[in-house]
């Protein structure tokens, strides 16, 4: 196990590993291009020079294994000269680019140049020019950006494991291009763009939409699959500019999918519901939230009184968070006393990849199915949807409360006439659907950025999201819904935020047991 | 004393392996194979002292000890004949006129390093040699000494020719060996060096065609027979490359060590037309230029090496008055920027940025600081690249400003 020295500060590394590693543990930043932390080490950019006492020739810290006894200057005046000449080669062929670049406000060309780049250019000769490249759907390559630092090449190699994009020509020649009559089709080519140091690779979704310094971000828990792959939402003016991925070591590495990236597009034309509707006659109309809250207890409690308390069900989904499922499972448990609780999650493409680094990409397409069955209290098998239709089909179950956040239709019609059946139907959903056309109350509610919460993913890893973007009209979020409704049944639940509904759950279910919304951290935690 | 050029110089010599064997040839591999073990032979070769005749001068003896001793992964001989260095052109002559005597010197390397596998790696624009190079591996493989069982030994040795495709850079030995694999001829970051991790990540030796030619002689007549030739850290004879304003431009083999002025007015015939010399460069285009006050040095590593040149491939290029070292400086920024790789920024942008400073100023349009820019970027790329490539461009073009400087001043009054 080597000792080394960087800058006066000692440390103690694994054998093989590089300054720029030892140097990261100490909090030393060594500025590069080439290097990331998930790719194969290249040593090209040549940004990343240090000094190692007693040798003339500085060496690249990203690939200079430590030894013991070495004496690093990652600072020393031969070490800053190296910086600036780098620097300086990089931008005589680089186009002044800044004030039309995306990039602009989180360019490693921008930040290095404040640091070591100089005022004045003494380059006097014709800059090199290439045309953009169009890669496909998502990314366009604005070549004369490009530093050749091969990020993006080795990424399509080596992550995606799709040698879509190579290096062509030679020297000064030498550009970044995709094969001849390809697209970029892999599913992690949007990752290239962030991992680009520069405003060379762009995100046509993104490109000339805002500047970054306007975003604000949120992280959050992608929603597309059951991965739950960490992400951060950007957002200004309460719209959503773009996804981000954040990193977890555990669970998406630096990576998350197209699907997750660009899926946020889904919400851009939907209609929401902003108001709770009663339905009277043909015509749903608009009432208060306390109105619709008297209202839905009123008919639930008759119902039980008609029959008995499992006459009445709550439908929770896979696609909502663990506070909205064990708040419908307080209220229909604690507030009514009945057993029925149901899962509702949608089996869509069921598209599944997994690439050759490993990141996998599910065929679930729920965030939160672990999370639903836990927090419901349901074994899976008991409380499927198929089930819930046999329990509707032979009148045990009169009437039921659903959340479903999906956009659209998602029962097909036989599942609706048997719906048709129950006496009264409440449902929470984000906009009008087959569903909500039955039902006798629908109530507005949030979709995945519009609250804070917790999914439990595919791994058992639990883990929080943040509300990124304020709802629309009356809308209210989803565990604020149930929580009315618990509190007008009598019940004396006291919660004022999902990380209070989350102490509740931990203090219920043996398996979160200790934990808290705090405690999850940036990149929650595995239950056992 | 010739080693090298000894059955070429013969005329009606036709490089057959009749003609090869008359005159002695495949008697050290049948020694070597048949009475020696590997161990004796690397000995032998590290006592002659011989050093790399690539450019690098590294002791070929000394990079085939630092091959692993207990390895499970075959072991690799690369022979580099992609002689790109401008001004040079020996190798050439060995792969066309006498191939046997590189083929002798490869069974004899391959065996010492217990390899069975041997790459001739020869740039693509050899065509010619090529194909003479395949023939003689035939006739070669025919009589025995290419194959299965070589001499009744039980040792087995296959040789494949390569051809490049046009890249100076691959003749780097580790850019060699990623071109050899069929991807882009990058160099790779070392270490690893291929004696540990080579051709497909095995252990690999890479030598040049006259260091590998030099092996049967030394096998023959003993390395410390090998070593008394030359000087003291440069032993043996090289192949010198004359060219340029000299009378008698040619191949000439001598033993290293000879003067640079003997070579150029004694054996070259002196500088055409009776022109004054204005400077020669010693070895090959990477190689700093020498002034005409310079020439009284000997022919050697050491020596060149100590007034801030080298003797690299031996390329002597000699220029007379009437040159414009601004021409000549043009001349090789525009091919290092040509046959750059562009893996590593200095390099590619550095090298054209140059090419393009002295373009303008052989336009008349430079400016005075123009000079002290292009002396700046030569310490900016040398040392900051990944491979020599960088030097090797950065070196010659600050020994013309520094030297020929008048030359530069004079296109920018």
């Amino acid at each position: 196990m080597p000792t080394l020295t960087i800058d006066g500060k000692e440390i103690t590394v694994e054998l093989g590993t590089t300054i720029l590693k030892a140097a990261e543990r100490l909090g030393i930043f060594i500025p590069h291009y080439c290097y990331h932390p998930s790719l194969s080490v290249v040593g090209s950019c040549r940004m990343c020079f240090v000094e190692i006492e007693g040798s003339p020739k500085l060496v690249p810290a990203c690939s200079t294994v430590a030894v013991d006894g070495m004496k690093v200057l990652t600072n020393s005046e031969n070490v800053i000269k190296a910086r600036e000449s780098m620097l300086e080669f990089l931008l005589i062929n680089h186009p002044l680019d800044c004030p039309v670049c995306d990039q602009a406000g989180e360019c490693k060309l921008q930040d290095y140049a404040f640091l070591y780049g100089k005022n004045h250019s003494r380059f006097n000769e014709q800059k090199r020019l290439l045309p953009n490249k169009d890669f496909g759907e998502h990314i366009v390559l604005y070549a004369n950006r490009c530093i050749l630092c091969t990020r993006c090449v080795r990424f399509c190699q080596e992550i995606a494991g799709y040698e879509e994009l190579g290096v062509f020509l030679r020297g000064g020649k030498a550009q970044i291009d995709i094969f001849p009559g390809k697209t970029l089709k892999n599913k992690l080519a949007g990752n290239i763009v962030d991992i680009c140091p520069v405003g060379a690779l762009i995100d046509k979704d993104f490109l000339h939409k805002t500047r970054v310094w306007n975003l604000t971000s949120y992280n959050s828990i992608c929603p597309k699959c059951s991965r739950g792959c960490n992400i951060r939402i950007d957002v200004k003016d309460n719209t959503i500019f773009r996804i981000k991925p954040r990193e977890n070591h555990e669970v998406n590495s630096h990576w998350i999918c197209d699907d997750g990236r660009y899926g946020y597009h889904e919400w851009d034309n939907i209609s929401r519901i902003e108001y709770p509707l009663k339905r009277e006659g043909d015509k749903y109309i608009q009432i208060g939230w306390d109105e619709v809250a008297k209202l839905i207890n009123i008919n639930f409690q008759s119902i039980i009184k008609e029959y008995n308390s499992n006459a009445v069900c709550g439908v929770g989904n896979s696609s909502a968070s663990n506070e909205e499922n064990y708040l419908l499972y307080y209220y229909i448990n604690k507030c009514f006393n009945s057993g029925n609780l149901f899962l509702y999650h949608i089996n869509s493409n069921e598209y599944e990849e997994t690439f050759k680094s490993g990141f996998k990409i599910e065929s679930d397409k729920n965030p939160n199915k672990e999370g639903a069955i836990l927090n419901l209290n349901i074994k899976e098998k008991d409380g499927s949807f198929n089930m819930l239709l046999d329990r509707i089909d032979e009148g045990e179950i009169k009437a039921l409360y659903f959340i479903h956040k999906n956009i659209g239709d998602s029962l097909d019609d036989d599942k609706i006439k048997i719906l048709q059946k129950l006496d009264f139907i409440v449902v929470e959903d984000v906009s009008e659907s087959n569903l909500t056309k039955i039902a006798d109350v629908v109530l507005p509610t949030t979709n995945y950025a519009e609250s804070d919460g917790t999914y439990i993913n595919s791994s058992r890893k639990v883990q929080r999201f943040f509300k990124a973007v304020e709802q629309p009209g009356l809308v209210k979020e989803g565990w604020e819904i149930l929580n009315i409704l618990i509190k007008k049944s009598g019940d004396d639940l006291d919660v004022s935020s999902p990380a209070d509904v989350f102490n509740k759950m931990s203090d219920y279910f043996e398996e979160l047991k200790g934990l808290s919304f705090y405690k999850l951290g940036d990149n929650g935690i595995n239950l056992s | 004393m010739k080693i090298l050029l000894k059955n070429i110089e013969e005329p009606d010599y036709t490089g057959s392996i009749q003609d090869y064997r008359r005159k002695g040839g495949y008697t050290a591999v049948s020694k070597a194979i048949k009475e020696m073990t590997p161990e004796e032979i690397v000995e032998e070769v590290k006592k002659s002292g011989i050093r790399g005749r690539g450019g690098a001068g590294f002791p070929a003896g000394v990079k085939w000890g630092f091959l692993p001793k207990n390895t499970d992964k075959p072991i690799y001989l690369i022979c580099n004949a992609d002689e790109g260095e401008p001004g040079t052109f020996k190798d050439r002559i060995i792969i066309e006129k006498d191939p046997h005597l590189l083929l002798e010197g490869i069974i004899i390397t391959s065996y010492a390093i217990k390899s069975h596998q041997a790459y001739i790696y020869i740039r693509g624009e050899f065509v010619y040699g090529a194909n003479r190079l395949n023939s003689a591996i035939r006739e070669a493989a025919e009589a025995g000494y290419i194959g299965k069982d070589i001499l009744g030994s039980g040792y087995n040795l296959d040789i494949q020719i390569h051809r490049g495709a046009g890249g100076y850079i691959c003749g780097e030995e580790t850019a060699l060996l990623e071109s050899l694999e069929g991807k882009r001829g990058w160099p790779r970051i070392k270490p690893p060096f291929p004696a540990v991790e080579g051709a497909f990540r095995c252990p690999t030796i890479v030598n040049n065609v006259e260091t590998l030619a030099n092996i049967p002689f030394i096998i023959n007549n003993g390395g410390e027979s090998y070593a008394e030739i030359g000087v003291k850290n440069s032993t043996g004879t090289k192949l010198f490359c004359l060219s340029g304003h000299i009378n008698k431009p040619g191949i000439y083999e001598f033993p290293l060590g000879i003067s640079l002025r003997s070579l150029i007015y004694e054996h070259g015939g002196g500088i055409k037309n009776n022109n004054k010399l204005k400077g020669v460069i010693p070895g090959g285009s990477s190689m700093p230029v020498l002034a005409s006050d310079e020439i009284d040095v000997s022919m050697d590593f050491d020596s060149l090496a100590n007034i801030g040149s080298a003797l690299g491939s031996a390329g002597v290029i000699v220029m007379d008055e009437t040159v414009d070292m601004v021409d000549v400086s043009l001349n090789v920024a525009k091919f290092y920027a040509h046959e750059s790789c562009g893996q590593c920024t200095p390099c590619r942008e550095g090298m054209p940025w140059m090419r393009d400073i002295i373009s303008r100023i052989k336009d008349g349009k430079g400016k005075k600081e123009d000079i002290d820019t292009l002396l700046d970027i030569t310490y900016n790329i040398e040392g900051k690249t990944i491979c020599p490539f960088g030097e090797a461009g950065a070196w010659p073009i600050r020994a013309f400003v520094n030297k020929f400087r008048e030359d530069f001043e004079k296109h920018i009054n």
